[in-house]
């Protein structure tokens, strides 16, 4: 079976879903096309299917609105498939999928990319040890799966999705252990540097919830530290950390053993550009984030003619960025 | 390999139906919606394989599909990323073995 459309969305993360109503409601035909098994994406991370529940976790709600406003509209969605190969067919895109209903192929006249971003991962000693896992897999497990990744969790990195997680961990019933903001600056205490550092963080009240959380369950929080190292023979067994100086190298001398099964690490999101690199788009280099993000017009285009770049994948940050 | 079993399910929340899987050969109580991953970290794995050839232990990373860390067997088949593979009544799993 083939298919085509006016216009193919790879991701339906809040950027994917964003532009897929906002073309629909333009008349266009739509096929929305995700990896996961439901839309949503990696922010709107939803519960599976067959689950039921309250759900203060997920942002069920919010999805589920677009979706049916999606419903009205000629919006087709492909979950559980993923683009193999892409190529231009005269003027149309030829994009190749495999999912269990998909069609083999589709025909669409333009694509929008919104692959979203996924952790940036940080190698140091013991990194790849059984038990170290990133913000990213650790909000899945509890939000998504419901499932707790471990029992004495130490959590490290920069920015508010480590914060979220160490809260939500501890609302899990985990022993956290530490919570380690590298950034010497932070002050999590203050409501001002909150605002300040964090800025392209809308969601300031959640931000409070979690402060409070970690406050009430006398986590330790300590600023310009980070873990560096995880020891342990098959999985983690211990955590090394460290404070950090103002060019964030660790001063080993000061360093403290934490006994822990589990280490959450979080240094941000870096954008997925798998399928604008396939789609043969050029890319800039962000020197400071030591990323690449595909180029972009002012209506978000890429070099490459009918191809636009929607989302974290193109470089934005974080959620309400998306929907622009 | 199984170590220690500090992985639990998370109460106030209906799963979808029970189903069995085979890992390793031993039959668990699983739920539809499940993950491959998140079966196996309740059943106390934290290694899902071993490097081939320097047999260091590796297991569930990035939980989204990207770093191909958490490869397992699944029905027979190799290289299978269990933490975006749902659960199939009757799946079988081969997860864990050092070279
Ligand atoms: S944990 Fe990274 S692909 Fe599965």
């Amino acid at each position: 079976m083939n298919a085509s459309s006016d216009l193919a969305i790879i991701g339906a993360g809040p950027a994917g879903l964003a532009a897929a109503l906002a073309a629909a409601k333009a008349g266009v035909s739509v096929v929305l096309i995700d990896s996961a098994p439901r839309p949503g994406g990696q922010y709107f991370k939803q519960l599976p299917a067959s689950f039921s529940g309250s759900d203060s976790l997920t942002h069920q709600g919010e999805v589920r609105q677009i979706t049916e406003a999606l419903a009205h509209h000629n919006v087709t969605l492909l979950m559980d498939t993923v683009v193999w190969d892409c190529h231009q067919d005269e003027s149309d895109w030829l994009l190749y999928l495999f999912g269990t209903t998909a069609p083999k192929r589709l025909r669409a006249r333009s694509i929008v990319a919104a692959p979203g971003a996924y952790d940036r991962p940080v190698a140091f000693p013991g990194w790849t040890l059984p038990g170290v896992f990133t913000t990213g897999a650790v909000q899945n497990l509890i939000k998504s799966q419901r499932v707790l990744p471990g029992k004495d969790i130490v959590v490290s990195g920069t920015g508010p999705l480590t914060l979220a997680v160490a809260a939500n961990l501890v609302k899990a019933g985990a022993n956290v252990r530490a919570l380690l903001e590298a950034s010497p600056i932070v002050k999590p205490k203050t409501l001002s540097s909150l605002t300040a550092m964090w800025a392209q963080w809308a969601r300031l009240r959640e931000g409070l919830d979690y402060v409070s959380t970690l406050l009430s369950a006398r986590v330790p929080v300590r600023i310009g530290w980070a873990a560096v190292e995880a020891r342990g023979r098959q999985e983690v067994e211990e955590v090394v950390i460290a404070p950090l100086g103002d060019d964030w190298r660790p001063d080993k001398t000061r360093q403290q053993v934490m006994a822990a099964d589990t280490l959450v690490v979080g240094y941000g999101f870096t954008p997925n550009t798998d399928i604008t690199r396939l789609l043969g788009c050029r890319h800039a280099r962000r020197h400071a984030r030591g990323e690449h993000i595909p180029w972009r017009d002012r209506d978000m285009q890429t070099s490459v003619p009918g191809v636009f770049a929607a989302g974290d994948g193109a470089g934005h940050r974080g959620l309400g960025a998306g929907p622009t | 390999m199984r170590i220690k079993n500090e992985t639990t399910r998370l109460p106030r929340i209906a799963r979808g139906r029970s189903l069995t899987v085979l890992v390793n050969g031993k039959p668990v109580t699983a739920y539809e919606g499940e993950t491959v991953a998140a079966v196996l970290l309740v059943e106390g794995f934290r290694a899902f394989r071993h490097m081939p050839a320097s047999a260091e232990p590796r297991g569930l990373y990035c939980g989204m599909g990207i770093c191909y860390e958490c490869l397992v067997t699944v029905d027979g088949m190799p290289n299978v990323r269990a933490c975006v593979t749902s659960l199939r009544d009757g799946m079988t799993i081969e997860a864990g073995a050092q070279p």
